[in-house]
């Protein structure tokens, strides 16, 4: 009777230790499973550059300790010195011994330089990346400033403007002929301007809210002050870098 | 498992047995093709480089004039180091880089593109045109292959002693972006302005591809500031995987190396990478420093 009583006690336990074993076998194989395909994908997608960098460090180059006592070293080291201070003079030389402006058409900004230092910096309107088509003709421009490096072709004061085809164009209105008194507009270009060549130039403006802004058919405009500057700073050669 | 008592089925059993080994398979496979790739790309750089580094210019005798000059092309300029079986010491490796830097940006100076100077000493990226430095940003987080480390040292200096050619670009911004207007009949139909919205920036992550595969990736620091921007982000990043594992599952289908490519990854401001992908031509010189 005692016998039978210890089976009928043991007898659930027994069953639910298996549940469990069968549980947690479950587990453990899924979670096997789980982990050798995620390690998989891991691997394939993002993994294997993190082993390739790992080879590679493991195969890094061999340094060795510089020496003063090996002559030859010292004697290698010293004329890598000299070549490097040379070639540094040289690279030097590229730089404009004349006052030079450089030109940010992505945040139409410019700056002034002068001695090698920057003298000023402001805001500009440069070309408003417009394509524009005519509605009667094949004909198209493009209004964008050009990347690169300009020269100041000439200087002027109190300049009047040749308005261009485009600008007969783009307003309605029909096309002079080239020397048409129509073409000639007073005031509309500030007091100065600098020509940069192509017809490109930098100018004063009448939209001061919009410098700054991308608006331009090409030309670089400047507010009053900061064309005065660099009409007094920039001479016929000096360098305009736009980029 | 383990345990005598537990009955876990026989199906559950082989199953697991059977990925274990496969997945031991793949990722030891894995392994050896992907720590093949880096020594094969290594030797290519070598054969690639080679003309140029195993013939040593003889230098001339030294003149009594204690003045030195080089000319960039000069034969002196062009010398490489003889390497020493032992490796090259720290110090010397420095400034042989640097001087192969400056040699670089010569070259690049006599063109009249913009081009671009990476330092990672000072952790400065620079666009320069014609030997004038225009545009400077500072990065303050970057990724490098330890590849150019494995590199022996002649290889590398050949290889950075000239601008590196990019010519092959991916990125999430166009380069010039032109807006189209067809010009009014008469002066009744002239529009009225419209100004070009010019504060809107997409996401800027930008891939350039190189002379012997060498890439430079140009990510923007800052995290992306709408949905529609991680999206684009997403989509760039998706792209690029999807190629890698084609690449890499066809490679492992025919046992060959995986594909390796030595990579830079600089962070830069947003407004920062998009100035400098619209302003390099469409082929661009790159001179870098390393560490």
């Amino acid at each position: 009777m005692e016998e039978l009583n210890d089976i009928i006690s043991e007898q659930p336990m027994e069953t639910s230790e298996k549940r469990r074993a069968n549980i947690l076998g479950y587990i453990v194989c899924v979670s096997i499973i789980a982990l050798c395909v995620s390690g998989v994908y891991f691997f394939v997608k993002g993994g294997v550059d993190s082993a390739q960098e790992m080879w590679l460090g493991m195969e890094s180059q061999k340094t060795i300790k510089y020496k003063d006592t090996d002559e030859k070293t010292v004697k290698a080291y010293k004329k890598a010195e000299l070549s490097v201070g040379a070639l540094d003079d040289q690279l030097q030389k590229f730089k404009p011994v004349q006052p030079y402006m450089v030109i940010n058409t992505i945040e139409n900004h410019f700056k002034l330089y002068a001695d090698g230092n920057k003298v000023r910096e402001g805001f500009c309107s440069t070309g408003s990346n417009v394509l524009l088509k005519s509605s009667n003709s094949d004909k198209s421009w493009v209004f964008k400033t050009p990347k690169g490096i300009r020269t100041v072709k000439a200087k002027s004061k109190a300049p009047v403007w040749k308005k261009p085809d485009w600008a007969f164009v783009e307003d309605g209105q029909p096309i002079p002929p080239p020397n048409s008194p129509l073409r000639y507009e007073e005031n509309v270009l500030g007091d100065y301007k600098l020509e940069l060549g192509d017809g490109y130039m930098v100018h004063g403006t009448l939209y001061k809210r919009f410098l700054g802004l991308a608006v331009t058919h090409g030309c670089v405009r400047l507010n009053d002050d900061d064309l005065e500057a660099v009409f007094m700073n920039l001479v016929v050669g000096s360098k305009v870098f736009i980029y | 498992m383990g345990n005598k008592n537990s009955k876990t089925p026989v199906w559950l059993k082989s199953m697991t047995i059977i990925i274990v080994v496969l997945s031991l398979i793949i990722i030891g496979t894995l392994v050896f093709l992907s720590a093949e790739a880096p020594v094969q790309v290594s030797k290519m750089w070598q054969e690639e480089l080679k003309t140029k580094v195993e013939k040593p210019v003889v230098q001339p005798k030294k003149k009594k004039s204690s003045k030195v000059k080089i000319e960039p092309e000069s034969e002196e300029a062009k010398v490489l180091i003889e390497e020493p079986e032992e490796g090259v010491s720290k110090e010397m490796r420095d400034i042989k880089l640097k001087e192969a830097y400056l040699l670089s940006q010569l070259t690049s100076a006599r063109g009249d593109s913009a081009y671009l100077n990476i330092d990672m000493r000072e952790q400065v990226l620079t666009l320069n045109i014609k030997g004038v430095e225009v545009h400077r940003v500072k990065f303050s987080e970057y990724k490098m292959s330890k590849f150019f480390n494995s590199l022996p040292f002649s290889t590398l200096y050949s290889y950075l002693s000239n601008p590196i050619i990019f010519s092959n670009y991916e990125a999430t911004i166009t380069k010039e972006k032109l807006v189209e207007k067809i010009a009014p009949k008469n002066e009744d139909e002239a529009e009225e302005f419209v100004m070009p919205d010019t504060s809107k920036v997409d996401p800027v992550y930008v891939t350039m591809v190189g002379k012997l595969g060498f890439e430079i990736e140009l990510k923007q620091s800052e995290l992306p500031a709408s949905e529609k921007e991680k999206e684009l982000i997403e989509a760039f990043d998706k792209k690029e995987n999807k190629e890698n594992i084609t690449q890499i599952l066809n490679c492992v289908k025919k046992f060959e190396a995986l594909p390796f490519t030595p990579k830079l990854t600089l962070y830069v401001p947003k407004r920062d990478g998009e100035i400098i992908y619209k302003a390099i031509p469409y082929r661009v010189s790159v001179n870098l420093l390393l560490k």
